[in-house]
């Protein structure tokens, strides 16, 4: 009877944000959203009984003493004739429970923060789409039992994650990061897709007990060892990275600062940027067999704070400030993970989460405030902190400075070493490949050219750059003319 | 008495017959009509017969003992000339629901431009095509629809010289494999696969594909590239007796022809290019599962040429629904169309994730499955075709905010909202959608399907892998 009760509950737990998501989706989908006062009572709703069954699942499996308990919901996929199948299988434990309630709580603060900040907003019913998407997304993959079922949760999230930051779409600079964060989430999730069908090919199935073992969580052994682990790990690691904005992936981070305050909440605070070490706990066991992967972890979180920590020191907005503060919060966990301190890593997301999400969605009004203040005494507020670079010997300080300034470069570095190159080689091959088309045209002289071919010859600067946004501010907009060969 | 027992109780009605006569015969009618309106609302009609006919062929080569529909032909001459059975049936399906929702959605002021006619009488080509049994068959209407296209640039007075290089040869080189397939397998496996890549697009045989998008009208160019009859081609014709060192080249030349595709659809400039590429991406994925020659492998490709082929079409019209209202489109700069055309901008949206595999769309199960089968038997081109994947998701989305992000745009007349276009992103989004969250109908099917064209070593290859 308490196994169905859990059952019902969970269907509570992940059926109200997925309801949410197809009601609001529906709706716009369809080109007739609901006011914004019943989109808001829905959200409300469906958050709350979410948390509520999220709540009762806890006390229920505290009162029994179950320390871990799995849902399978059937396969998603089954091939009988080759054995293979997706199987859709949800898991209960202390990682996956804290990590939910937290989730839902901030994600009903968020929630109820953004109907009154984003009232009346041109996107409000696109925002909460959005935001639903990305609870619906949360809750998969935080209770998800096999790493297929993580993997469709993490592509939501990641996805609804991109278009909050894009989500003031008459304006370019948020398509542009909004671009960046897409692209470095979407290669960062082809390390996991590799990593899950990796397992799934080793294991004949997607089961974390192949990952983390049968044992509840944080003991575990992992089925797996040696170069398997090692191979499986170091792909879901680059997938953490990427989710977590760990360095080389840092970039990404203070761009997101061009959604809304609540999307800023979501992701710099609270909940988007601790889905990678969530994944990470997740796989300890498999960290626990890799000495290797122990110390990448550890070297990545610890670099990742120290250049957080510069950047943020020399930052002139209060979000883009709080976004570093965060990132170093986050390497900070990323090395207590690395060193197995799985129960303080859990204790250390919750509150940094909270702390975060408090100070986010607090700093337009802490702004206001502070200008009231200074209006009032007629001068500046001293400011409690002062950098500690000025401190130091000879050129370091002005050379931290600039580093900090440039956030370490690792935007430029990733340009020059990945993203420049491949472009460019591209590009090359387009451009001939146009030359040849352009070419097979002027043989045949009675053709008429029935459609221009392609501007391609444009200025060949990146599409993420600045020059290039210059010559797109500068460009008029494009001409409207309907040529013949439509 | 159940309705199934009285469908296989009472003679058959010629469905496969009357599937490919139909639009032939429409398309005569559809001739003589006065202006293109009449000739779009009888083009209407006449593929909605034909979705009719290919829906019953489809059931009843359910329903039938044998899983087979076949044509009256078959019975006349003891021969499997015509049959609708587990491999092509839902392909036809597709194929028809496209050659219906293009004319729905062409509108009005691109209706003198395009042949009404001309799409019936492809349609029936295509259709024949595809429920042929003789590799001969196969290869004698993939000829004539080629002369389609043709025409229409011909009446353009466009160039056609790059289009009809690679259809005379592909041509050639598929009746030499057809002819010489009895015979000398090994050669006429070679050069069917070589006509397959030329008519699926592969680099370096795809330049006539950008060309036809260049020149053709939008509409013309989805009928004759999204069907991707070369893969029916491959599946019917090649998997079944092709050597296995070939289908490995053909697996190589895929995979590297996805990876191409998707670096060259993020740098494109232009919509109809970057659409030419997402074609090509998606066509190449269909053949890696189809080459990797596993059972599991076939069941992933068929699932992911019946997506690629809706989700494509989708893509495809949405594009050509903006062309329509805002004129040749450019990816180089942000064109704020979301304020203008929020529809399409959906419409675009879904179909693109749809088209990239992502979870939830009715790609994303083929894609996996495409996935785990390459993985398993070439672990590098695995890997290749994952990052393909990763790389046309961020072409799909680097396109919609060129497209639809920036600055809005205030025309002097407002584009007009179509009820029709409306209806089709619809319909399109409603099964892409409910395929992903429920798809294990269509690949029990497709599974099936893949076992009948599967060599008995794949399949016990497949067991292998999977048992841990």
């Amino acid at each position: 009877m308490i196994d169905s009760l859990l059952v019902g509950l969970m269907l509570f737990l992940v059926g109200s944000p997925l309801l949410m998501m197809t009601v609001i989706g529906a709706r716009l989908f369809l080109g007739r959203p609901d006011s914004e006062d019943n989109v808001g009572r829905l959200v409300l709703a469906t958050i709350a009984i979410s948390l509520a069954a999220a709540l009762a699942i806890a006390g229920t499996m505290l009162w029994v003493g179950h320390g871990r308990f799995e849902i399978s919901l059937g396969n998603w996929i089954d091939i009988p004739a080759v054995h293979f199948h997706l199987a859709v299988k949800l898991q209960l434990d202390t990682l996956s429970l804290t990590f939910a309630i937290m989730s839902l709580v901030l994600c009903g603060v968020i929630g109820r923060f953004a109907i009154k900040y984003l009232h009346r907003e041109p996107g409000y019913h696109r925002f909460f789409f959005l935001y639903a998407m990305f609870t619906f997304g949360l809750m998969l993959t935080t209770l998800a039992g096999t790493i297929e079922t993580l993997f469709a949760g993490w592509e939501l999230v990641g996805v609804s994650s991109a278009f909050l930051v894009a989500f003031f779409d008459t304006r370019i600079m948020p398509a542009i990061n909004g671009l960046r964060v897409w692209t470095v989430y979407r290669l960062a999730d082809a390390a996991f897709l590799i990593a899950a069908v990796t397992l799934h090919h080793m294991e004949g199935g997607g089961d974390f007990s192949a990952l983390s073992g049968t044992g509840v969580w944080p003991t575990g052994t992992s089925e797996l060892a040696g170069w398997s682990a090692f191979g499986v790990g170091l792909l879901i690691v680059i997938a953490a990275a990427g989710k977590s904005a760990l360095i080389p992936f840092s970039g990404w981070l203070p761009r997101a600062m061009e959604g809304p305050t609540p999307s800023s909440a979501i992701f710099y605070g609270a909940l988007s940027v601790h889905l990678g070490i969530f994944l990470l706990l997740r796989i300890e066991p498999i960290i626990d067999q890799s000495v290797a992967l122990q110390v990448l972890l550890i070297v990545l979180g610890l670099s990742t704070a120290l250049v957080a920590e510069i950047s943020g020191r020399v930052q002139a907005d209060l979000k883009s400030a709080l976004s570093f503060a965060s990132l170093v919060q986050v390497g900070i966990i990323v090395t207590e993970v690395g060193f197995g301190f799985r129960i303080i890593a859990l204790i250390h997301i919750v509150s940094h989460a909270f702390f975060r999400t408090l100070q986010l969605l607090r700093a337009p009004s802490l702004l206001q405030d502070y200008s009231r203040l200074e209006n009032a005494i007629g001068g500046r507020l001293s400011s409690p902190y002062s950098s500690w670079f000025h401190r130091l010997p000879g050129g370091w300080g002005r050379w931290l400075y600039r580093f900090g300034l440039e956030r370490g470069r690792l935007d430029d570095w990733l340009d020059v070493l990945v993203v420049g190159p491949f472009l460019r080689f591209f590009r090359r091959i387009d451009q001939f490949e146009q030359r040849l088309l352009a070419r097979s045209h002027e043989k045949n002289k009675s053709a008429v050219p029935v459609r221009p071919l392609s501007a391609s010859h444009q200025a060949n600067a990146l599409p993420l750059s600045q020059n290039r946004l210059a010559e797109v501010s500068a460009e008029p907009s494009p001409a409207t003319t309907n040529s013949r060969s439509v | 008495m159940l309705i199934a027992d009285v469908l296989l109780t009472s003679p058959h009605l010629p469905f496969v017959d009357l599937m490919i006569l139909s639009p032939m015969v429409a398309s005569i009618w559809i001739m003589f009509a006065k202006n293109s309106s009449v000739a779009r609302r009888r083009t209407i009609v006449s593929s909605m017969i034909t979705l009719v006919l290919a829906s019953a062929g489809w059931i009843d080569h359910f329903l039938s003992s044998d899983h087979v529909s076949s044509s009256m032909l078959n019975e006349w001459l003891g021969l499997p000339i015509f049959a609708i059975d587990s491999l092509n049936s839902p392909v036809i399906l597709m194929t028809a629901l496209i050659y219906l929702m293009t004319p729905v959605m062409t509108v009005r002021t691109k209706m003198p431009r395009f042949s009404f006619a001309g799409s019936s009488f492809g349609e029936s080509l295509v259709l024949t095509s595809l429920v042929s049994m003789q590799p001969a068959l196969i290869a004698a209407f993939m000829s004539i629809a080629c002369l389609i296209p043709w025409y229409e640039l011909r009446a353009r007075r466009a160039s056609t010289r790059l289009f009809m290089m690679h259809m005379v040869a592909f041509i050639v080189v598929m009746w030499a494999g057809v002819l010489l397939l009895p015979t000398q397998v090994t050669l006429g496996s070679i050069l069917v696969a070589g006509a397959v890549a030329i008519r699926t697009g592969l680099p370096p045989f795809h330049l006539w594909v950008s060309d036809l998008l260049s020149q053709a009208t939008f509409g013309r160019c989805l009928l004759f590239l999204t069907p991707m009859p070369a893969a029916y081609l491959v599946t019917r014709v090649l998997v079944p007796v092709a050597p296995e060192f070939l289908l490995s080249i053909l697996g190589w030349h895929a995979v590297i022809a996805a990876f191409y595709a998707a670096g060259l659809a993020i740098v494109q400039t232009d919509v109809r290019r970057f659409f030419c590429y997402f074609y090509l991406g998606q066509a190449a994925i269909v053949l890696i599962g189809l080459e990797a020659g596993t059972q599991l492998g076939l069941t992933g490709s068929l699932s992911a040429w019946i997506s690629s082929t809706v989700a494509l079409s989708a893509l495809g019209l949405t594009l050509r629904a903006l062309e329509a209202r805002h004129g040749t489109l450019s990816l180089g700069g942000f064109q704020g169309l979301h304020h203008l055309s929020p529809a399409l901008a959906r419409g675009y949206l879904i179909s693109a994730f749809a088209c990239v595999g992502f979870p939830g769309t009715l790609g994303f199960v083929g894609m996996e499955i495409v996935f785990d089968a390459t993985l398993q038997s070439y672990p590098v081109l695995g890997i290749i075709v994952v990052l393909a994947s990763a790389l046309f998701g961020i072409a799909a989305v680097k396109a919609y905010f060129e497209l639809f992000s920036g600055k809005p745009r205030c025309p002097s007349v407002l584009p007009m909202h179509n009820r029709r276009e409306s209806l089709g992103i619809m319909l399109f989004a409603a099964i892409l959608i409910l395929g992903g969250v429920y798809p294990n109908p269509i690949i029990s099917s497709r599974s099936h399907a893949a076992k009948l064209i599967a060599r008995p070593g794949d399949q016990s290859a497949d067991k292998q892998h999977h048992h841990p």
